[in-house]
């Protein structure tokens, strides 16, 4: 992801971080020395304080950066994420275009960069990069020098709440291609009727750069299909107590289309579940870019059996997620391309 | 605006979204950063701004289900940042008060924040008030290797290729050395090199720097954490337990080297001890750090 796209999340630092970088910079043998401990803390202090923001637990007594020795000898920056691990936060000075991560910081979940400018009230944190587990393995063998890591190669924060949650984790529509999907993703015939399949009951929505003469779903390379089954809990509706639950079944269509280098086609259709003969009324489906505004929509007529959002021309590294909602009750289907 | 719709379509979203963990979390962070870039955003000149800054916005996630705007959508955001500002306002009069200046428009308090063209000076002149130098203390103890705990750990082709030489190359040294920098110095190679330092030379120096950590030494004693790490054992060696380990390698004076404690266990295999301190000891003891 380009550095220029990245949303860039500013973080105060309130004079306790000043005092506690202060503290441990005033310990250390040289002013260079110091001066590596001074940001190294207000960069691990920026990000729990943006985590507790978030309600995410952090603790920074086990962080080894806060333990004298240990902070004098070795160039570290950690935060420590009770029962999840170890996150290097990583200070940018103005005008770096990479960050270095020491071969003594090389067994973290992941590793954020955190932008320092000439003022020193705030900061910014610019993003994410996680240190997968074949680079873990990689780093802790081989890290003969720093590990690089480019502005450029950055992810949005959202990658690192995705890392803290990983029982939310993403559909990787790439994986899909090559044959992995999580247990709940079936098989359409599994859960989609024939019935509803052939049924000619239904609305269309694109959005995408393919034209109209280009008809995406035959033209592709290769293309997976899975459906998966989405339950939505109503509160009673006037004078009625208790709760409601809907199922839907969401159909996720991925086409590799061969004109377009790269790029995927994604069609998402939702049909009734078996118990029912249409979907349900109020129903309402949207198609969500990164930043979470709405690109594409749709709210099927009485009756409907199917209602479909067709993203055309997704390119490598975007993701966008499905919201699905009926009133005031909704669930949330991400994706990456 | 454009600025209006965002703001609307985040408030919708964080409030749809509160069921949701993940979801909501990733709303919630937009926010924080919309209202951060909003122009309307109360500003201050206090130097406690930024910590007052912070405490509202920690407020604003708490509490953003309770924001009740006056407005239908899609025209709350005005009313929202009202709301973020109604706080911050209370927060920075606050700060005034404490104080004692209760006029914020005739208040001009000079902002201590250092920034980054004048971090080396204030950084050279707290160290040169400071008594206790714990990164001075340590630095020393590696440039000087007194017990010979450094020294005496080396590739097997070359005793002058120790972790005391690379603990001076690689973290004293300004700016410090690669090991595939120093493999090259030394004709050696990278691979063995890196294996060496990472596991003999950091494990050294992690010890080194808790024998630095007087806190923690204190800790250690106290019947609480003494009955805890006595209880955790290498199987089959009692004596080789936590406790044991701690008093051995960080309270004696001088340091006990693990091979000798090895020994004296008799445990065939010095990994073992290390292995276990690593593995089991230093998680409890890290537990403990105040």
């Amino acid at each position: 992801m380009s550095i220029a796209t990245l949303l860039r999340m500013p973080v105060p630092l309130p004079r306790e971080a000043h005092a506690k970088a202060a503290q441990f910079a005033a310990e250390q043998a040289t002013t260079a020395k110091g001066k590596q401990v001074y940001l190294n803390t207000l960069a691990v202090y920026a990000v729990h304080t943006y985590l507790n923001w978030l309600e995410i637990s952090t603790d920074l007594t086990q962080s080894d950066c806060w333990q004298p020795g240990l902070r004098a000898i070795f160039d570290i920056a950690d935060l420590a994420i009770p029962e999840v691990g170890l996150l290097e936060c990583r200070p940018v000075l103005p005008g770096d275009a990479a960050f270095a991560v020491p071969i003594s910081a090389t067994d973290r979940i992941g590793y954020v960069a955190v932008q320092f400018q000439e003022d020193l009230n705030t900061v910014e944190l610019l993003g994410f990069v996680r240190a997968a587990a074949d680079q873990l393995a990689q780093s802790a063998e081989q890290a003969i020098a720093p590990i690089e890591i480019q502005l450029q190669d950055l992810l949005p924060l959202d990658a690192l709440l995705n890392l803290l949650h990983p029982e939310a984790a993403i559909n990787d529509l790439r994986q899909w291609l090559e044959g992995q999907f999580s247990e709940k993703w079936r098989s359409v015939e599994e859960l989609v009727p024939s019935r509803f399949r052939n049924s000619r009951s239904g609305s269309r929505s694109a959005m995408g750069s393919n034209s109209p003469e280009q008809e995406p779903r035959y033209a592709e390379a290769s293309s997976v299909t899975r459906a998966t089954a989405i339950q939505l809990t109503q509160s009673g509706q006037s004078g009625q107590s208790g709760q409601l639950e809907q199922t839907v079944v969401l159909v996720v269509q991925v086409l590799s289309v061969v004109a377009a280098e790269n790029s995927l086609n994604v069609c998402l259709k939702l049909y009734p579940d078996q118990a029912s003969t249409c979907l349900p009324s109020q129903l309402k489906v949207a198609a969500l870019d990164e930043s979470g505004t709405v690109i594409l929509e749709s709210q099927p007529k009485e009756e409907s059996v199917w209602t479909e959002l067709e993203l055309l021309d997704c390119r490598p590294g975007e993701r966008f997620s499905v919201r699905i909602s009926i009133g005031e009750s909704s669930v949330i289907e991400e994706f990456c391309v | 605006m454009c600025d209006d719709q965002r703001f609307q379509d985040l408030l919708d979203q964080v409030n749809q979204r509160s069921e949701l963990r993940l979801q909501r979390e990733r709303c919630l962070s937009k926010l924080l950063m919309q209202i951060q870039q909003s122009p309307r955003l109360l500003r201050n000149r206090h130097p406690d701004y930024y910590d007052a800054l912070d405490r509202t916005l920690l407020w604003v996630a708490k509490k953003i289900e309770g924001f009740e705007p006056d407005k239908p959508p899609p025209t709350q955001s005005e009313d929202f940042m009202k709301w973020v500002n109604r706080y911050l306002s209370w927060r920075i009069t606050e700060l005034y008060r404490s104080d004692g200046r209760n006029d914020i428009a005739k208040s001009n308090i000079p902002d201590p924040t250092p920034s980054l063209s004048s971090l080396d000076k204030l950084i050279k002149d707290l160290q040169a008030k400071q008594l206790k130098r714990t990164g001075q203390e340590i630095r020393t103890y590696i440039e000087q290797d007194p017990e010979g705990i450094l020294g005496s750990c080396h590739l097997r082709q070359n005793s002058a290729y120790n972790c005391q030489v690379l603990a001076v190359r690689i973290h004293l040294q300004e700016p410090p050395a690669t090991v595939r920098a120093v493999a090259a110095e030394f004709g050696v190679r990278e691979q063995a090199l890196y294996t060496h330092w990472r596991t003999k030379c950091q494990p050294l120096l992690r010890l080194i720097a808790l024998r630095f950590d007087e806190p923690l030494k204190q800790e250690i004693v106290s019947p609480e954490l003494k009955e805890s790490l006595s209880q955790v054992q290498l199987e089959g060696h009692p004596e080789c337990n936590c406790w044991n380990l701690s008093e051995q390698l960080l309270l004696t004076n001088p340091a006990v080297g693990v091979q000798e404690i090895a020994q004296a266990m008799h445990l065939p295999r010095v990994a073992d001890v290390w292995q276990h301190w690593e593995g089991k000891c230093l998680p409890i003891l890290k537990q403990f750090r105040s």
